[in-house]
């Protein structure tokens, strides 16, 4: 399983700080709901028929035992013990708290998982046989290529904005 | 007959405006709106509460009265006003039933 290097973890821990003050801006009045939308949004956070709605990226479908304990102890604390996989191989939480998502992500950052991408007009999470690397009849491991594909694609520029 | 509906800032819960510029987390507690002159007015309150940062998202949501109890019209706004239909367990509809 790939293992964040320090360039990522130092970029996710910057994204999750810029978010952090991106929030409380929000809250203090200095960003109106206008120029916070396209921010939040950046970090998959939705306002949504009944509730905020955060949507987690999980890249190549791979968990391990502490990711997957992580999203259970955010479901448990930060939402209502419970969260929607989807058929992009993301979690969704769908009654998050807008002042809790900073905390939420400052968590998932600490088990190499983001909110990245997971929303907008940009490349979304890099999707794979969530049995790559265990399945017996498996041809080729995709993770590789799936991760080569979630780091080029990561904030590119000519893709961050592509038209619907 | 409209009410003036929202989403609460902070946790996104769907709210109406109440009486005296409270908002209520009840539709059968929503403050009615009659002609455009009334409908503005609770439009310009709810813009205000969106500059205070109180709620988002405010419009205005058309109402009737069903012995007298103030009911969504549109399907739209009884979801929203019950919670999800995949989930009778989470949202408004779960919550102690009163007004």
């Amino acid at each position: 399983m790939y293992r964040y290097d320090e360039f990522d973890a130092s970029f996710v821990n910057q994204r999750t700080e810029q978010f952090k003050d991106q929030v409380r801006r929000r809250l203090a009045g200095e960003l109106s709901e206008e120029e916070f939308k396209p921010l939040r949004l950046m970090n998959g956070l939705y306002l949504q028929l009944h509730a905020y709605m955060l949507r987690v990226a999980i890249p190549y479908g791979t968990l391990n035992g502490r990711q997957m304990r992580k999203l259970a102890h955010i479901a448990r604390t930060y939402d209502k013990g419970y969260g929607h996989f989807t058929t992009r191989q993301n979690i969704q939480f769908n009654w998050p708290k807008l002042e809790d998502t900073p905390k939420i992500l400052e968590e998932l950052a600490e088990v190499e998982m983001h909110a990245i991408q997971t929303s907008g007009n940009c490349i979304r999470n890099v999707t794979a046989d969530h049995f790559a690397g265990a399945a017996a009849d498996e041809i080729a491991d995709p993770r590789p290529y799936a991760e080569i594909l979630r780091q080029w694609s990561s904030l590119h520029p000519e893709f961050s904005f592509l038209p619907r | 007959m409209k009410a003036i509906t929202a989403n609460r800032l902070l946790n996104g819960d769907v709210v109406w405006l109440g009486e005296n510029g409270s908002w209520v987390e009840r539709v059968t507690l929503a403050r009615i709106f009659e002609g455009k002159d009334q409908v503005a007015e609770g439009l310009a309150i709810g813009q205000e509460a969106e500059r205070n940062q109180e709620v988002v998202g405010v419009y205005d949501m058309g109402v009737t009265l069903e012995a007298g109890v103030v009911v969504p019209v549109r399907l739209r706004e009884r979801i929203r006003a019950a919670g999800p239909t995949t989930h009778p367990q989470f949202g408004k509809q779960a919550q102690a039933v009163s007004a």
